[in-house]
């Protein structure tokens, strides 16, 4: 029987996590029943990306969170896609957007229509783009949010605590196990107090407290096919002008850099690979690239790409960088938060440990991280660029199978193939691998049934 | 062009025939292969597929499928149960009342029931293969038919051999699969006449090899079968005609496995054969009311609904977000959808 929870780590995921369990699960844990998150105010929190995808409007709502009010409270900007500059080569761009061109047959006529006309401006068939480039936000477009992530986990905490949620402050120091089934009983802290509890949610970051330290679960490293290992991070002020609704990932020599307005500042960040370019350098680059006077001091985070290789191990669920890292290049980090909380709630029977349960959730976890996976790797490997050794390395690296077959198909057929559950759905990857310069040497004769004349006039 | 060539002699070898003269192949079909079904129990996603086609689905309609001779008899609808409510399936919120019979929130349910047709309902047909044949040979009539053929794709649609007799018109908007000793057999409305049918052939699926693709082989006449042979040529349709390669061979072959094991346990689920895939599912409903919908999974959590609850699986477990409404908030909302499905049918 669950009773006790405990969530260890602050920061979004922390946060995320203790505010969507004190909602959803005040009526189903048997009562009297304690959530408890355990944060020392001396570890700092990564604030992992500050741009979100759609799906967070759900987790929002599902709280009951006033649109107004959270974008107030966290200085929150819409965003409608994603500029790529300077991926394909330099001096190209194109936009990844969220919403769709009107599904694949619509994509068959665009590459006809395209090859007709040399046209290769997909962006006009897509609202979101449209408005992008309009710089306005109108309804019925589909959107998501930019916003600061310490400003998100402080009105978080201030929901998850009004709704009974106990935070600690103190440093972690060990872990009690249940001899026999090694289960965690409780966590110990610096100070000598014990929290116990019967579920433990591991926001941990990087380090993974429990699912790694205790319970060793180990770790699939993937950087392989996706080198950067380092982040560098500085908000700057606002330019004048209007917002721009989107975030900006721009292609550097050694890795790219971010740009995500919100309403008091612009975030900024440039992720690179060591093996290719010195911290020193990286700064500069970051430093010489912004909109505004920096804010703060560049603050660099080193990390490595890939994933736990179980998310969900006896009675620890890992979630947030405690489970595994992608870098922000599609806004996946607080995503694959969300995930990893809504899941739970699904899988989490009231009177115990499934193995059923645990499995099915590893799978999916496991699964959504592998699909991210291959979507970031294409923006690398499929680029014209080979002006730096480290594009020159991204276009020459091996890719997973699950990719190399999904980059087949479409060079070949011009069909993107996506499965059921897929988060990045066919417009996401007929818009980057378009973007980045994949034409398929073929489209559909389906879309040869129309006559040049009417193609030409749907497409006007 | 590229020529295609499709074996077999009824609903399957024609979808097939069908879709890729629509899809841009020429095609020839070999008339090869026992005598099919000459009826057709169907999905909204036939009409829709026909649609996509030009052509209109002529047939008797059907609100779903009456399972009968099971634990009791139950009703499978077309459609959907309830709403969904942030996020969370009907079933959940109907779980957790423990809410009586769920048809009693299907609009086809209670409109089949009442013997009610109109607009507005999620509904397929019963359609007479011959008759739909005809206007397929009519809609394209540049597919060929011939004794022997040689094409770039070679699409095997034989189907099963089954046993047919026909009985008495009969009104009802459902489709009726009663079980046997040894299977199961069908009835289906078709206006003047009810076309009844029985197979003892086992459903087999083979890979795509070279040339050749063979479709799933179970009787079309089931709506689930009908659905999973549309939605193996959907697949191909997404990628042919056009040159075979091995990574669209490999994807295809993948993604229908995984199709194919969920009918497997979908129709386990009745005839008691359960896998350890089934026995994991099972234990997920069980422990938390949660149907997972894996990739290329067919069905939808209301297909399951309706016969993990016919059969019997009803668990005191749902959704914790499905707990959170008050339980009177929540049998007024489900009141209220019990009245609105009444008016609705009443307005048939």
């Amino acid at each position: 029987m669950i009773r006790n929870i405990v969530i260890v780590g602050g920061g979004t995921a922390g946060w995320m996590a203790a505010a969507m369990l004190s909602k959803s699960l005040a009526k189903s844990l048997a009562k009297p029943y304690t959530i408890t998150l355990v944060e020392s105010d001396d570890i700092g929190t990564v604030g992992v990306g500050e741009a979100t995808i759609p799906p967070i409007q759900l987790f929002n709502r599902i709280l009951g969170l006033d649109e107004a009010e959270f974008m107030r409270e966290t200085q929150a900007t819409y965003k409608l896609g994603i500029e790529f500059v300077d991926w394909r080569a330099r001096g190209h761009s194109y936009v990844h957007p969220f919403g769709s061109f009107g599904g694949q047959d619509v994509h068959h006529e665009w590459l006809r229509w395209s090859h007709l006309t040399r046209d290769e401006d997909f962006g006009r068939f897509n609202a979101e783009t449209l408005a992008m480039r309009a710089r306005r936000v109108t309804p019925g477009l589909n959107y998501a949010f930019q916003f600061d992530a310490g400003l998100y986990a402080a009105y978080l905490r201030r929901y998850a605590e009004a709704r009974g949620v106990v935070r600690i402050e103190g440093l972690i120091q060990s872990a009690d196990q249940h001899p026999d089934s090694g289960f965690i009983t409780a966590v110990r802290l610096k100070s000598g107090d014990s929290v116990p509890g019967d579920l433990f949610i591991d926001c941990s970051g990087f380090r993974g407290l429990l699912i790694q330290e205790v319970l060793k679960c180990g770790f699939v490293e993937w950087t392989q096919f996706l080198p950067c290992d380092r982040a560098v991070a500085v908000p700057c002020e606002s330019p004048s002008g209007p917002i721009t609704p989107y975030t900006r990932s721009t292609a550097r020599d050694a890795g790219w850099q971010w740009r995500i307005p919100l309403q008091h500042r612009v975030g900024n960040g440039h992720v690179f690979c060591s093996g290719f370019t010195s911290e020193t350098s990286a700064i500069d680059t970051l430093m010489t690239n912004l909109d505004g006077k920096p804010l703060k001091d560049p603050k660099v985070l080193r990390f490595v790409t890939g994933h736990r290789r179980k998310v969900w191990e006896k009675n620890v669920v890992a979630i947030g960088l405690a489970s595994g890292f992608l870098e922000p290049l599609e806004s996946t980090s607080i995503h694959l938060a969300q995930l990893g909380i809504t899941r739970l709630l699904t899988l989490l029977p009231g009177n115990g440990f499934v193995p059923a349960m645990i499995e099915r959730y590893n799978l999916e976890m496991l699964e959504d991280y592998e699909a991210t996976r291959d979507f970031l790797i294409a923006h690398y490997h499929v680029t014209d660029r080979d002006d730096t050794p480290f594009w020159r390395h991204c276009r020459n690296m091996t890719i997973p199978d699950s990719l190399l077959n999904r980059l087949d198909i479409f060079r070949h057929t011009g069909h993107v193939h996506i499965r059921g559950g897929d988060l990045f759905r066919d417009a996401s990857w007929f818009s980057v691998l378009v973007g980045q310069g994949l034409r398929p040497d073929r489209w559909h004769p389906a879309a040869d049934r129309l006559s040049e004349a009417e193609l030409r006039r749907r497409m006007a | 062009m590229t020529t295609i060539v499709v074996t077999g002699r009824g609903a399957a070898a024609w979808m097939a025939a069908a879709w890729f003269a629509h899809r841009g192949g020429g095609v020839t079909v070999v008339e090869d292969g026992p005598a099919a079904m000459t009826a057709l129990a169907t999905r909204s996603s036939f009409t829709d597929f026909n649609r996509a086609m030009g052509i209109e689905v002529v047939g008797t309609p059907r609100l779903g499928t009456l399972y009968s001779g099971w634990r009791r008899d139950y009703f499978h609808p077309l459609g959907s149960y309830g709403e969904d409510w942030d996020g969370v399936g009907f079933h959940h919120y109907w779980l957790r009342l423990q809410a009586g019979d769920p048809g009693r929130f299907s609009l086809e349910t209670q409109a089949a029931k009442a013997g009610r047709f109109g607009e507005g309902l999620t509904h397929g047909h019963h359609v007479d293969v011959v008759q739909w044949i005809a206007s397929v040979r009519c809609r394209f009539p540049d597919i060929e038919i011939a004794g022997h053929a040689q094409g770039d794709l070679h699409i095997d649609a034989r189907e099963p051999e089954v046993t047919t007799w026909t009985e008495g018109p009969d009104a009802a908007l459902y489709t009726t699969i009663t079980k046997q000793p040894d299977g199961w057999s069908w009835r289906a409305p078709m206006g003047d006449y009810t076309l009844c049918g029985q197979t003892t052939a086992r459903p087999t699926f083979t890979p795509w090899q070279g040339k050749t693709v063979t479709l799933p082989r179970l009787e079309p006449f089931g709506d689930l079968g009908l659905h999973l042979i549309q939605t193996a040529i959907e697949r191909l349709g997404e990628v042919m005609p056009g040159p075979i390669r091995p990574s669209i061979v490999d994807r295809y072959n993948a993604d229908m496995a995984e199709t194919w094991n969920a009918l497997s346990d979908f129709i386990g689920l009745r005839t008691g054969d359960i896998s350890d895939r089934l026995k994991s599912r099972l234990d997920m409903f069980a422990l938390a009311g949660h149907i997972p919908v894996p990739h290329h999974e067919i069905f939808t959590e209301a297909d399951w609904f309706a016969h993990l609850s016919g059969l019997g699986y009803i668990p005191r477990a749902w959704h914790p977000i499905a707990g959170l409404a008050s339980e009177t908030d929540l049998r007024l909302r489900l009141a209220r959808l019990r009245t609105r499905i009444d008016e609705q049918v009443a307005a048939l």
